[in-house]
């Protein structure tokens, strides 16, 4: 490969014919098996889209807010002016062909269908997919959520009950869960499997998970988790705050998660979507990961009650760490349920400090739920996307409004955001009925 | 001691700021001739915020490389080198400030080298030839070429064109962005006061003799790598091309004389081969402005996001510094220069920069002239100034100066 | 009173409200549904619709596929 050197006099000699290059070691290493996420889609209460999110979350702003409004006014964090022609307008590079059949598909849908087919979008083109997919039947979705429909359903009543006939007949396809499937399916063109998978609250995680089993599996290459957005209607508002699990009116603004103050979580309203990948699929379309889904656990705790238990959040954990071949001490960052509950929260952070225990640097957490509130169904999806937003651009996130902190191992985020050396991070979600999970992200080795 | 076979970039990242504005907007601001802007073939600048400086572009350029390896790939790294005509102090180089806040360890040599927009292909040679000697093996080197704009009005038509950031480079044995043909290269190098920067605050521009000793520099470095090595042919030794780019239209130019010196081909010919084998490297530097010393780092970064080689593929690269002294050499790009460099989200980085409004611009301007000059105690207000970096969301955090106590420069990651 | 326009007049606006990207003029009485572009829920969804906007029942066993936009006229007539 040497072309000569000064010492020559005069002379010159010929360039090295083949690659010098070492060669190195393949980007992505090992076999295709490996997950991870190539594209990101959310819409909540802070923002319409991704950068949104990531400005919203640098400066702590919160969406929680008074609902005057509501026949039983309360706290939320409500989508503000979302509108599906503007959401779809904000997606660059949108082609005519996908917006077209996204309008036919969904403008008449209830907003959590029209979220969907929003942050699928978004996530599509963010994955680079409108440029090169694979084979319509090689990518799948799944869509986490369960109850998601009711308060279509109840929007309805009023003209069932001046006649019957005057329901729609689209009522059959929209009072079902599954027509968020069939609406991101027909938008996008998708041929592969698609299915609904309920976990209350922790139904994002749930979304990514079986997302990943179905990759890992061989039976897609490319798999979207869409966390579906929590529309509540008036009795699944009313059952919560009757099981004490939201925080009510009186007593002002609520604390946020980790707070001593806390009285319950405030509902959320929020979709988000991840595009996951086998790195296999990744690499043919030349497309760079974002981060990869190194390990994930999901555990009952044979309760079918609203409680938590200790140590089913502290297995999930620690599985998902062990599956993911790392150590407690390696954590970065946990994005914590933190939903705001007395209880929970208290249970949560004793699961982190049995988990962590002795570890030299305590990772950093926080909730995103004190900025965005409780998506419910998403808040798996929502946290994820926030999770990989923090580990790419390297910062936590405030926990907005956190006063007097609980005692725990962590290292709680302030009230502002804080820069941070993150390569790997924790989410978690749990959800009502003894539903516990876990996920492990980090950044794509280089 | 056993020469290593193969030396050249393992890594590279290009930092274009976090705030660009556009060039038209510069030309109306200014009341600049329509028809000039043609000419430029540029359609953004970068723009430094005030919490920016050629060390803050050192880092940020250079993070991503460093956090990529492991403890042990870090402790490899045995020089620090950077290039540049942004200098903080006449004895203490920007590689001191890099090295600390890159947090790298103490066995490393911390060294500046400039001569203008050359000084980084300089580096880049001696950081190799350093690697390829054996006189340690397994060493790495982090070359970063690093600086600042200090134009204003009076720069007239230089000023849309000039850019802002750094480019940052992990030189070792393992060079999986380019092998350089080690021992190929030409030279031409004299003294002439084409373009110079002799104060803190003050670039002086002969924007006629800079392009006439650019094409002069261009020619001869060629002529120069012919006879050190054999059966060069100008169309058919490299597959692709990138020159030091002070905007895109003066890289252009340098094609096309070369060619018509060193090739018998006809016009349409030339406007073809520009196409295939430059015009990929140019895209980059179109958004950004002449990098200076890294511009030509800028145009690989380019060629290889931009261009499509079936396999390994040769580059010829041209490095020019006023003043001058320049440098004509080669190496090889394989099939993993292009996901490799893909990770840095180079492309949606720049992308992602805030759009400024000329008046913004100009004030940020006026300000920015001040950056290099020496002072004892300065504070800059950065939770102040924080909004105007968030408005580049998906930034990561980067590096930024808080302040200058007595002379020493403290900086904060934000 | 419930005339032969305002029955047109729902039809068409729910034929646009269902099938977004339809021009009003297209909707004339010797198309049909399906060409202009309604699926069988949606030419469903456009009756019920109807039915509530004029108060007008009619049994579902009336509707058949492949009616035209005057032929869904002509029934509402009758039962207006």
């Amino acid at each position: 490969m040497n072309a000569g050197t000064a010492g020559e006099a005069g002379g010159s000699s010929p360039l090295g014919g083949t690659a010098g290059g070492s060669g190195g070691s393949s980007p992505l290493g090992g076999t295709g098996d490996r997950v991870v996420i190539t594209g990101l889609g959310v819409v909540c209460a802070v923002a319409h889209d991704l950068a949104g999110l990531a400005q919203a979350m640098r400066r702590g702003d919160s969406a929680i807010t008074l609902l005057a409004h509501l026949d039983e006014p309360g706290y939320g964090a409500p989508i503000r002016g979302f509108a599906l022609q503007r959401a779809l307008g904000g997606i660059s590079g949108l082609a005519e062909s996908l917006r077209d059949r996204a309008i036919r598909a969904a403008a008449r849908a209830p907003l959590p269908v029209q979220a969907a087919a929003v942050v699928a979008l978004q996530a599509w083109h963010h994955a680079r997919l409108h440029d090169r997919a694979p084979p319509a039947g090689r990518v799948g979705v799944v869509v986490g959520g369960n109850n998601l429909t009711e308060a279509y359903a109840e929007s309805q009543r009023a003209r069932y009950e001046r006649h019957p006939a005057f329901l729609p007949a689209s009522f059959a396809l929209h009072c079902q869960d599954t027509d968020h499937v069939g609406v991101v399916s027909e938008v996008l063109g998708l041929t592969g499997e698609g299915c609904t998978v309920g976990g209350a609250s922790a139904s994002g995680n749930l979304a990514i998970i079986s997302a990943a089993r179905l990759i890992r599996d061989g039976g897609a290459d490319a798999c979207l988790a869409i966390g579906a957005l929590a529309e509540l209607g008036p009795l699944q508002r009313r059952g919560y705050l009757n099981a004490g699990a939201m925080a009510e009116l009186d007593g002002g603004f609520p604390a946020p998660p980790f707070d001593r103050d806390r009285r319950g979580f405030v509902p959320g309203q929020g979709s988000a979507c991840l595009v996951l990948e086998s790195a296999g699929s990744a690499r043919r379309r030349g497309v760079t990961p974002l981060a990869e889904l190194a390990g994930n656990h999901v555990a009952l705790s044979g309760n079918r009650l609203a409680d938590p238990a200790q140590a089913s959040e502290a297995e999930v954990m620690s599985v998902a760490l062990r599956r993911a071949g790392l150590a407690p001490e390696q954590v970065d960052y946990v994005n914590a349920h933190g939903s705001g509950s007395p209880l929970g929260d208290a249970v949560e952070a004793a699961a982190l400090d049995q988990v962590f225990a002795g570890v030299p640097e305590p990772p950093w957490a926080n909730s995103t739920k004190s900025l965005v509130g409780h998506c419910l169904t998403a808040a798996g999806a929502v946290e994820a996307t926030a999770t990989i937003l923090q580990l790419r651009c390297d910062f936590v996130h405030p926990n907005a409004g956190l006063r007097c902190p609980l005692d725990t191992t962590c290292r709680l985020a302030g009230p502002t955001a804080r820069p941070a050396r993150l390569a790997v991070a924790m989410s978690n979600s749990f959800g009502f009925g003894g539903f516990h999970s876990s996920i492990v992200l980090t950044k794509p080795a280089f | 001691m056993t020469p290593s076979a193969c030396a050249g970039i393992e890594a590279l990242n290009v930092y274009g700021g976090v705030a660009r504005i556009a060039v038209g907007e510069i030309f109306r601001g200014r009341g600049l001739r329509p028809d000039r802007y043609d000419n430029l073939q540029m359609s953004a600048r970068s723009v430094a915020l005030p919490f920016e400086d050629s060390v803050t572009n050192a880092v940020n350029a250079a993070r991503p490389l460093v956090d990529a390896l492991d403890e042990a790939g870090r402790r490899r790294i045995e020089m620090v080198v950077t290039a540049t005509e942004s200098g903080l102090d006449l004895s203490k180089s920007l590689a001191t400030y890099v090295a600390d806040h890159l947090g790298l360890g103490p066995r490393c040599r911390l060294i500046e080298l400039k001569q203008a927009c050359y000084a980084g292909a300089a580096a880049l040679q001696l950081a190799a030839a350093y690697v390829a000697s054996g006189l340690s093996p397994g060493a790495k080197a982090l070359v970063v070429a690093t600086d600042v704009a200090l134009v204003g009005a009076e720069a007239g038509y230089a000023e849309p064109a000039t850019g802002s950031g750094a480019a940052a480079m992990l030189v070792s044995d393992r060079p999986e962005i380019l092998s350089l043909d080690l021992g190929a290269f030409g030279l031409h190098a004299f003294e002439t006061m084409d373009t110079a920067r002799p104060c803190p605050d003050l670039d002086v521009v002969d924007v006629d003799r800079s392009l006439l000793t650019y094409l002069t520099c261009l020619s001869a470095s060629f002529a120069d790598y012919r006879e050190r090595v054999a059966d060069v042919d100008l169309v058919k030794t490299f597959d692709l091309l990138a020159f030091h780019t002070p905007f895109a239209g003066m890289a252009k130019a340098g094609h096309r004389a070369l060619m018509r010196a060193h090739a018998s081909v006809t016009a349409a010919d030339i406007d073809r081969d520009f196409q295939n084998r430059l015009e990929p490297s140019l895209r980059y530097p179109a958004l950004v402005g002449n990098l200076f010393s890294g511009s030509v780092f800028l145009a690989l970064a380019s060629l290889i996001e931009h261009s499509a080689p079936a396999g390994p593929s040769r580059v010829g690269l041209f490095a020019y510094g006023s003043g001058c002294s320049a440098e004509f050499f080669s190496g090889l790009l394989d099939s993993a220069a292009k996901p490799a460099l893909a990770r840095l989200r180079i492309g949606e980085h720049l992308a992602g920069r805030a759009e400024l409004s000329f008046d913004e611009y100009e004030r940020l301007a006026e300000g920015n002239r001040g950056c290099l000059a020496p002072v004892r105690d300065r504070a800059v207000d950065l939770a102040g100034l924080r909004d105007l970096a968030d408005r580049a969301p998906l930034r990561r955090t980067m590096l930024a100066l808080r302040g200058v106590q007595d002379y020493h420069r403290v900086y904060e990651w934000i | 009173m419930i005339t032969s326009e305002l029955i047109l007049r729902e039809i068409r606006h729910s034929v646009c409200d269902v099938v977004r990207q339809i021009a009003p003029e297209a909707v004339v009485p010797k198309v049909r549904l399906s060409d202009l572009g309604c699926n069988s829920i949606d030419r469903a969804d456009i009756v019920t619709q109807v039915m509530e906007r004029l108060s007008v029942i009619v049994p579902i066993s009336e509707f058949h596929s492949g009616l035209t936009v005057g032929e869904l006229a002509d029934i509402f007539r009758k039962h207006a």
